[in-house]
């Protein structure tokens, strides 16, 4: 089973042109992954959270409580990629971050690489042989940081980290 | 709705809700069914493009008069492109894979060559081939982006 072959992309370059045998055979792989993928898609979602707790506690950063901004555009930096990566192993294709957000100034004083590095490492504990299989063509886009998301000025209550993946 | 249609930019940042999820889900579950279909379109898209093609060119006459040697090759090669477009649409189960792909193009192409006219008969006799050429399943289920190439094509 390739289940490295990017299925969507291809077909759409397709244009005017009818699908070769290999394509089909790729799109039939493909179908026969879906359920693995789903089900690894649905466990990302359910696990992204203590993940990322464990990455932030890493970094010694606050993982409870009232989030310092800090915290919190780490968290949703993480998340997001988190995210990207997940969607993109489920339809088979790279989802690469889109969004370009300005910077601010908190993710100057992190390590960016190093927290993904850590997100990986985190995620690659916790996934089966299949899963990590899964998983393997879409690493890449956790090397490079995005854009980090903007921290909106805090207004009222402060969102705990439970509060902000609910 | 396919992989394609998740419109990456708007779920960008979140997961997808289980709506859509469900609606992937479906659609990997059906492509096997409509991969056969597919195939069985590829197989006979010359004796549907020779169908029509048997039945517009006595309609104009003159074409090559007033386009040029080439005008049958090039109007072959239109509907050939045209139903190639309309195949893959309906692998992806995507209609706008099919309007921004070709048909927003190729309606400006033929307004601007005041061709609408003249090829309004051969997506009627497309329509008309379908079921008669591909049998009742894949005539069925490649009718609604014939259809909509119709409709768009001939205004």
């Amino acid at each position: 089973m390739d289940i490295t072959w990017q299925w969507a992309g291809v077909v759409a370059e397709q244009e005017g042109d009818i699908l070769e045998a290999a394509l089909i055979e790729g799109m039939m792989d493909y179908v026969q992954s879906f359920a693995a993928r789903q089900q690894l898609y649905q466990k990302i979602q359910a696990r992204e959270l203590p993940w990322i707790q464990q990455v932030l506690a890493q970094h010694q950063l606050q993982t409870d409580g009232e989030l310092s901004p800090q915290s919190r555009w780490a968290a949703e930096f993480l998340a997001r990629h988190v995210r990207a990566l997940a969607l993109s192993m489920l339809v088979n294709q790279p989802e690469p971050l889109l969004q370009e957000l300005q910077w601010g100034e908190i993710e100057t004083s992190l390590d960016l690489q190093a927290l993904l590095a850590d997100l990986v490492a985190v995620m690659q504990r916790d996934c089966s042989e299949l899963e990590q299989r899964l998983l393997q063509p879409f690493w890449d886009l956790l090397e490079r940081p995005a854009p980090p998301p903007e921290i909106p000025e805090t207004t009222g209550a402060v969102p705990t980290l439970m509060e902000m993946f609910v | 709705m396919t992989a394609l249609l998740l419109k990456y930019p708007e779920v960008e940042g979140r997961y997808l809700s289980s709506w859509e999820l469900s609606a992937l889900q479906s659609y990997v579950q059906d492509l096997p069914h409509r991969l056969m279909l597919y195939q069985g379109m590829v197989k006979k898209e010359k004796a549907l493009i020779d169908a029509v093609m048997a039945k517009f060119q006595p309609t104009l006459p003159n074409l090559t008069q007033q386009h040029g040697p080439l005008a049958w090759q090039r109007c072959r090669r239109d509907l050939t492109l045209v139903w190639r477009y309309c195949t893959m649409a309906f692998l992806l189960n995507d209609e706008d894979y099919l309007r921004d792909k070709l048909l927003y193009w190729l309606e400006t192409i033929l307004k601007a060559y005041k061709m609408r006219e003249q090829c309004h008969p051969a997506y009627r006799f497309l329509g008309d081939a379908l079921v008669p050429v591909l049998g009742d399943e894949a005539g069925a289920a490649i009718r609604p982006y014939v259809m909509l190439a119709q409709t768009m094509l001939m205004g």
